[in-house]
């Protein structure tokens, strides 16, 4: 029988549409696939919060490069913006309000012990998220962790910032503890010791289904965006765009002697670098703009999956945006089927258990009366 | 009857202590005592009322993790999770109360805690069905405010449109910024344009100086302080709109007439560039930019000691904000290196003392500095920077 969202609710009864859009969010998924991102993000975020350990006054101390004095101005006084309300006022911005609303920790602990203390936690709530330990909780305090960095020096953000911020939220209510985790591995443990012959893997669970909408919605949101953005760019539509990522040398491979010659070999031939720019320029523009509507046809899902991933090594190397291509992947995974992503983790360990059958029955057989000794 | 001999809930189970409204009360009692902790504030009291504060939350939602676990959906079982809930609320009002003025982050942490745990007892409250609806509900305020952050950013120096801006500023403002939801995903939009640097002179107490240029691989200890650097830079770019005309025509004429002319610190000619429009070579920068730079130059003056004797204090710091141009297919053929300087387009952001303070302020007056926002030809940058001596120039 087919799983259905609304298990308590007369399904007669109930619109068509509503019943669709239940099942849409809160149909039960399998937590694995979720699972597996919190282990890559988690990853990711410690890596990138690790980092921070090198010259951690320089980010968020005191004089730090966005010092005590500029983040009073951030979050006090910087003025806040609005059209005008008529078309008799003024034409440019009205100021309407003083300071953004910026939350930090590091914005009030000044003494450098202290903010080692903090910083120091910090690493280890995204620890105990990645590894999956009491994961409700740390999952929470990894994000607000991350916020504390990301709005006490909001000049040194990048795109990889914005989308561990993204995922790390959707991550906080999510059930992404539920599977390859530490409290699974508890939650089994507890099971076997309490006599339980049979232990079932996760259960599917409507918050899954629930967190993997959001993430993907808000992957969609982010290409759209994107995409739409593009149009309006001369270098986009004339194919050249691409040219001042390949050879700009603030983020590109210039100093490789094989990319340099590459991009030289290119320039060479006209037509060829022509195919080539107007080709990326192209595949961009069709990816970011048709993948938030194709994606969602099944038949057209895993095009769109491979040319996302393409897209995202591509600027992994090109542009040396490793940790963000890493986070965009995790986005574009979300729309694997997760019971199957399951199925192929469950692949590896039934081979495994097959292998350790098959050694244990050839050293059985080659050593029988050691064996034998040895069960004495 | 069968009801109250029921075995006692999942949640009822386990060690006493560990029990949920136990868990919760403690936790809600640690944050009180944090609070009532607020009248003791100092160097010790803080750190310790803050850790209780902390440590009460992370109690109270354990409790509430192992309540929710094991609670039904009948309209009792709904009525104490919504109202367990609420007293984990509570827990959050106090802790509001207990943050000092200038402890606005936690104001701001207790009032999206507040809300959320409210709006958390409210959905509890209703039927499974309801509850579903209400949350989608709010996923699409959500996602109309990341819609709203992305429209309310102008296009390539366009106006942005005007609803998306009211909704931004009256209704989503106080919700998006906490949570870091403001980018408006326009990636390499509308054109990926030339990259920004920053070059910093600094200049120490007995006269020496040297030059510290951001983003820079070969300094940098790893690839995300580099890419850090290279935000920061391009934070640099925000400018404030160009003078009106009359103004403009002003400025550029006295631009001109001084970079033939130098006053007596430079030793050669400064000439204002012929072969672009006068206004593509004046960028003034953005109150916001202009307070970065005054907090760069801060930083760069107390962690950039004189590499010969770190002793001597740096005293003073001009900033360039440095606009790469991408080399052409053609130049890069025509054996043109990426890294060449020629490629680079310095503009003088002003000079500024250890303190951060513009030592040369922006103004037609005498007092004004003729340079100030203009770009210096790359090279003519180091008669500006006073790399160049004017002794060194005289006959």
């Amino acid at each position: 029988m087919k799983a259905h969202a609304l298990p308590d609710v007369n399904l007669e009864r109930t619109p068509k549409a509503l019943r669709a859009w239940e099942d849409f969010w809160f149909k039960p998924a399998d937590p694995t696939l979720l699972a597996c991102i919190r282990i890559i993000v988690g990853c990711v975020t410690l890596y990138v919060y690790a980092v921070y350990s090198i010259g951690l006054m320089t980010m968020v101390g005191p004089h730090a490069w966005v010092d005590t004095r500029a983040a009073h101005y951030l979050t006090h006084e910087i003025p806040v913006g609005a059209p005008p309300s008529s078309f008799d006022a003024s034409p440019f911005m009205q100021q309407v309000d003083q300071g953004n609303y910026l939350a930090s920790v590091y914005f009030h602990v000044t003494d450098p012990a202290w903010i080692w203390v903090i910083h120091l936690a910090i690493l280890c709530s995204i620890f105990l998220f990645t590894v999956g330990y009491q994961t409700r909780i740390t999952s929470i305090l990894a994000w607000l962790g991350a916020l504390c960095y990301i709005q006490r020096t909001p000049v040194t953000l990048f795109g990889m910032d914005t989308m561990d911020n993204i995922l790390l939220m959707y991550l906080a209510v999510a059930p992404c503890g539920a599977a390859l985790s530490v409290d699974r591995w508890l939650e089994v443990r507890r099971q076997r010791r309490a006599g339980s012959p049979h232990i079932d893997p996760p259960a599917p669970q409507p918050m899954a289904q629930f967190a993997l909408r959001l993430i993907q919605i808000h992957f969609c949101i982010i290409y759209l965006a994107s995409g739409t953005a593009k149009l309006l760019g001369p270098t986009w539509w004339s194919g050249q765009a691409l040219w001042g990522c390949f050879a700009n040398f603030t983020f590109a491979p210039m100093r490789s002697e094989w990319y340099l010659s590459f991009l030289k070999f290119l320039s060479a031939h006209r037509l060829l670098w022509e195919m080539v720019m107007t080709g990326s320029a192209l595949f961009t523009l069709v990816l970011e703009i048709g993948l938030p509507f194709c994606i969602w046809m099944p038949r057209l899902r895993w095009v769109c999956i491979i040319g996302s991933i393409l897209l995202h090594l591509g600027i992994g190397y090109i542009m040396a945006l490793t940790t963000f291509g890493m986070l965009m992947l995790c986005m574009a995974i979300s729309f694997a089927p997760p019971e199957l992503v399951r199925a192929y983790l469950e692949s590896f360990r039934r081979k495994d258990k097959h292998a350790a059958e098959h050694d244990a029955e050839q050293e059985e057989a080659a050593n029988p009366r050691e064996l034998a000794v040895a069960a004495q | 009857m069968a009801q109250e001999h029921a075995a006692p809930a999942a949640t009822e189970q386990g060690p006493v202590w560990l029990r949920p409204w136990r868990v919760l009360l403690t936790g809600s009692g640690a944050v009180l005592l944090g609070t009532i902790l607020i009248s003791f504030d100092g160097p010790v009291v803080t750190p310790v009322r803050l850790i209780l504060m902390l440590a009460g939350l992370i109690a109270g939602g354990l409790a509430v993790q192992r309540h929710l676990a094991g609670a039904g959906e009948e309209l009792d079982d709904r009525v104490e999770s919504a109202g367990f809930i609420a007293v984990y609320s509570l827990a959050g009002i106090v802790g509001f109360l207990g943050m000092q003025d200038d402890w606005f982050s936690g104001r701001i942490f207790f009032a999206f805690f507040i809300c959320a745990t409210i709006g958390g007892s409210l959905l509890m409250l209703m039927p499974r069905v309801w509850r579903r609806l209400a949350a989608t509900v709010l996923v699409l305020l959500h996602f109309g405010g990341i819609v709203t952050a992305s429209a309310s950013s102008g296009m390539g120096g366009g106006e942005p449109a005007w609803l998306p801006s009211e909704l931004m500023t009256y209704v989503y403002r106080p919700y998006l910024y906490p949570m870091y939801l403001v980018n408006a995903y326009h990636f390499y939009a509308p054109d990926p344009g030339a990259s920004t640097l920053a070059w910093y002179r600094v200049e120490y107490e007995d006269g020496s100086y040297r030059w510290i240029k951001f983003p820079d691989r070969a300094a940098t200890e790893t690839p995300l302080h580099y890419q850090r650097h290279m935000g920061m830079a391009e934070s640099l770019n925000s400018r404030s709109p160009t003078p009106p005309p009359e103004v403009f025509e002003k400025l550029w004429k006295r631009r001109s007439r001084v970079g033939k002319q130098p006053p007596r610190q430079y030793a050669g000619l400064i000439p204002i560039r012929e072969d672009i429009s006068y206004w593509a070579q004046f960028t003034p920068p953005a109150e916001y930019t202009q307070k970065m730079l005054e907090s760069y130059a801060r930083f760069v003056c107390l962690n950039y000691p004189n590499p010969d004797d770190p002793s001597k204090r740096a005293v003073r710091v001009k900033v360039y904000r440095v606009y790469y141009k991408i080399p052409s297919p053609g130049e890069l053929l025509g054996g043109a290196d990426p890294y060449d300087d020629n490629l680079k387009r310095p503009f003088f952001m002003g000079e500024f003392d250890a303190d951060g303070k513009l030592l040369t302020p922006f103004g037609l007056d005498e007092r004004g500095d003729p340079f100030l926002y203009w770009e210096i030809p790359m090279d003519a940058l180091k008669i500006h920077a006073g790399d160049v001596k004017p002794e060194v120039m005289e006959p």
